[in-house]
């Protein structure tokens, strides 16, 4: 009792509802000022127009102050022996504008002494610590960051609002959104508008508040401390001639007003960046301890469940397994529960979709949708999925387990067998959302992908091309290696060959052989002799350079000596062709083998 | 004594057991491993018609850094095929991922699935193995085989080097990955390591090294970094 508290309307548009002051029995309102606000944030004006009450209660108690427009809260106002507190009802914010032109908003300030900096803005959930605010030199403006809390692990995420503080009349416009100053935390990119507006009162003087969602992670551990900046641009009041002999203070009141100074071009613009002070943080390492083989880097609070599309199939039929990650924290990091090689199905591997439930994807779930193939007929049963991650609060790791699932598979018609391609695809396709599958044929052209192909013969065991598989490239080298080895073998070969058909001509030549021989079978010692002779005669002039009618018995006979095979053969010789006489088959092969043997000394001698 | 003409019998029954050989062991060798892929190929699947299906499936559900490893995946077994190519793009351009140029070399010279252009090459150069052993060792004495081996030779060597080519072309895909999603780039590989920049779903990058849960990539534009093993795929 015994102050009063001030009611400000504002309505966001160009103008502000036809409404008279609200009539609260025990209540006075006092229309004390109207103003229209242009504000550019980001290169997008809002226009806002408000009116300011002066509320004075006539006695104690709680008041709710209802009825101020569409779509406005209501309004407590609690009045004791002390002073005056005002809130709004229902949790809502009592300034939160709504759309351009038609919504509004109410805020109210107690005037007592101790009302406070703030009042009704920020998110109530995140309390502000001492300190936060912080006004840039001019008290044109202000950044500060609610966090809810300060000590972090690495890689975890937390929800921070940045909120933007902006004297009115004083910031002409913001020129970006903030910015986080330094390397060790990674901030979520910021929306181009603010996503909350708000007013409050700080100092008695008003403000309009910006308030960005976002996710702040910190990368490596450390007590670390982080600043937010933002640019903007201020309206700097000119030296005005005179000003020194403005003594009384209600006028200097007046001519410092942002509004009597910009009406009459006392003041110029200049761009600024405000920063927040330093928020301190301790930054913990994940501990090593106790970490699971899973842990892929999750870290908050998750639950796990999981769940089949079908529970009764026929082998064969795809059917898709839902894994749901919910809860809170980086679900960047959170990866799939893998099921892995199952007995008697045919895994795929899933596919992942987060369902963000704020817009700073903090909070949600997480799906992973598997398409699987059952490969023989019978109560099946899947085994559970296990999901890791560590509960920042509990200060450990978690594991979850979900339930063992069963499904009856019924065994497939007594038909060929589907083709791989074919229940690849249906896989694929059980992986999508219901409504698209039968669409998804008929829009392949209406969401911009060309259509999908007919199944091909042509198959491989694994992506990598055969040129880097060793198994296969064994195949090239293996030929490579084989024309040197069939290069060696038939050269080889070649040599053994010529070298043969050198023997047989300088020892045996087939002709002769062919008609000793053939001489022998007939009986013609005559012609047996003469043949073997004359060979022998050839043979015998070829090594010792003379004619071949020069060798003869005595000759020989001199050369050879009167025991030699081939002296005995020319005498035998002469007795055969001279005097007839017979000879059996047997001595003829004897003199055969006499011939072959002299021909081969002559050529190895 | 008379000079006497030798037949060539025993040089030539050697060259033609020793082509036998070769073409026994070559076709064995295709044979096997053909019919060994064909077993293996029921239950993996890996052809580029099911991958591109797979890569739309993806691109339909939103999932950009899946869809664009399934058709870059597509993309190694059929590098010519516009459809690939262009809902690649599509998706990319969708995503707001940069344009993947690549060299000139890798652009003109990926002539078709580089597993048909292997078997090209091996029989080609089983070609001009045999041709030149015809040549060589049959072709002195019998101009049919001189000409035979002539014309497989002459087959042979370009088939040679069109594989050649092909897998040269080819290597690169080996060290090619995709961001399956959005993650950041850091400085070391360690989980607490600065963030340099952060790469978007969908991106291709090289991978150059790699330590414990983390390889070192590279972008298109020579940005490195070191990124958490999750969040890649190896394209190959």
């Amino acid at each position: 009792m015994g102050e009063g508290a001030e009611l400000t309307i504002i309505a966001s548009g160009d103008e502000l509802p036809r409404m008279g002051p609200p009539v609260i029995p025990g209540l006075d309102f006092v229309p004390v000022g109207q103003s229209r606000r242009i504000e550019s944030v980001n290169g997008v004006t809002h226009a806002t127009s408000s009116v300011t009450y002066e509320v004075t209660p006539r006695q104690a108690g709680t008041y709710v102050i209802s009825g101020l427009g569409p779509g406005m809260p209501a309004l407590t106002l609690k009045v004791d022996a002390g002073g005056v507190n005002g809130s709004s009802s229902g949790g809502a914010n009592s300034s939160a504008a709504g759309s351009a032109g038609s919504g509004g908003g109410a805020s109210g300030a107690g005037n007592a002494p101790n009302a406070g900096n703030t009042s009704n803005a920020g998110n109530p959930s995140i309390p502000l610590p001492p300190g936060a605010t912080q006004m840039s030199a001019n008290g044109a403006a202000f950044v500060r960051l609610r966090l809810p809390t300060h000590e972090l692990y690495v890689g975890q995420s937390v929800p921070v609002d940045i909120e933007v503080g902006t004297r009115d009349g004083v910031v002409a416009s913001l020129n970006g959104t903030p910015t986080l100053n330094g390397d060790a935390f990674t901030l979520d990119k910021l929306s181009p508008q603010p996503d909350r507006r708000s007013e409050e009162s700080i100092g008695g003087k008003p403000y309009t508040v910006f308030t960005w969602h976002s996710v702040l992670a910190a990368v490596k551990p450390g007590v670390l401390s982080l600043t937010m900046q933002t640019p903007l641009t201020v309206r700097v009041q000119t030296q005005r001639p005179g000003a020194q002999f403005l003594d009384d203070s209600n006028l200097a009141d007046l001519f410092n007003d942002p509004a009597f100074q910009g009406f009459f071009g006392g003041s110029t613009e200049r761009d600024i960046t405000v920063s927040s002070p330093p928020a301190n943080f301790t930054v913990l390492e994940l501990p090593a301890e106790g970490k699971p083989k899973d842990f892929s880097g999750a870290v908050g609070k998750f639950t796990l469940s999981a769940e089949l599309s079908e529970h009764q199939v026929t082998e064969g039929d795809p059917v898709t397994l839902r894994m749901r990650v919910s809860g809170e924290g980086n679900f960047d990091r959170v990866s799939s529960p893998t099921l892995g090689s199952v007995e008697n199905w045919k895994t795929y591997q899933p596919t992942a979709k987060f369902t963000s439930a704020d817009n700073t994807e903090y909070r949600g779930d997480k799906t992973f949708d598997e398409p699987l193939v059952a490969t023989a007929p019978g109560k099946q049963t899947l085994p559970s999925l296990s999901f890791s991650y560590f509960d920042p609060d509990a200060h450990r790791y978690e594991t979850l387990h979900s339930a063992p699932l069963t499904v009856d598979v019924a065994a497939a018609p007594a038909t060929a067998p589907p083709r791989a391609e074919q229940t690849a695809s249906a896989a694929a396709a059980a992986s999508m959302p219901p409504a698209s599958m039968p669409a998804a044929a008929s829009k392949a052209h209406a969401d911009g992908l060309r259509p999908d192909h007919a199944p091909s013969n042509s198959y491989g065991n694994s992506i990598v091309p055969l040129y880097f598989q060793p198994a296969y490239l064994s195949v090239p080298t293996l030929v490579i290696l084989a024309f040197p080895g069939a290069w060696a073998w038939l050269r080889r070969r070649e040599r053994r060959g010529q070298q043969r058909s050198d023997v047989t001509r300088t020892v045996a030549p087939g002709w002769l052989v062919g008609q000793l021989e053939r001489t022998a079978a007939s009986g013609d010692a005559s012609g047996f002799f003469h043949a073997a002779r004359s060979g022998v005669q050839s043979a015998l002039a070829t090594r010792w350079q003379v004619p071949p009618e020069a060798v003869n018995l005595a000759t020989v006979n001199a050369r050879l000596g009167a025991e030699s095979d081939v002296r005995r053969l020319f005498a035998v010789a002469d007795e055969a062709i001279y005097s007839g006489r017979r000879f059996a088959r047997s001595e003829l092969e004897n003199w055969k083998g006499v011939v072959v043997r002299t021909m081969h000394e002559e050529t190895v001698s | 004594m008379n000079a006497v003409t030798t037949t060539a019998t025993p040089r030539s029954a050697g060259a033609q057991a020793a082509l036998l050989l070769l073409a026994a062991v070559t076709y064995g060798w295709i044979g096997i491993a053909a019919a060994a892929s064909a077993n293996q190929s029921v239950a993996t699947e890996h052809s580029a018609a099911f991958l591109y299906n797979a890569a739309n499936a993806y691109a339909r559900r939103g999932n950009v850094g899946l869809a664009v490893l399934y058709y870059e995946r597509a993309r190694v077994l059929a590098p010519n095929d516009p459809d690939i190519a262009a809902n690649l793009e599509h998706v990319r351009a969708a995503a707001g991922l940069p344009i993947q140029a690549g060299s000139w070399f890798e652009n003109h010279t990926r002539l078709g699935n580089p597993n048909v252009l292997f078997w090209c090459g091996v029989a080609g150069l089983a070609l001009l193995a045999m041709g030149t052993l015809v040549l060589r060792f049959n072709g002195r004495q019998r101009r049919d085989r001189r000409r035979l081996g002539l014309v497989a030779a002459i087959a042979g060597a370009p088939l040679c080097m069109v594989a050649i080519v092909d897998c040269l072309s080819t290597m690169p895909l080996l060290h090619e990955a995709v961001m399956l999603r959005a993650g950041p780039a850091r400085v070391s590989p360690v989980p607490g390591g600065d963030a340099l920049f952060t790469l978007p779903a969908g991106q291709v990058v090289w991978v150059t090294d790699h330590y414990q849960d983390y390889k070192l990539i590279e972008t298109d534009a020579g940005r490195s970094g070191w990124v958490a093993a999750d969040d890649i795929a190896p394209v190959t």
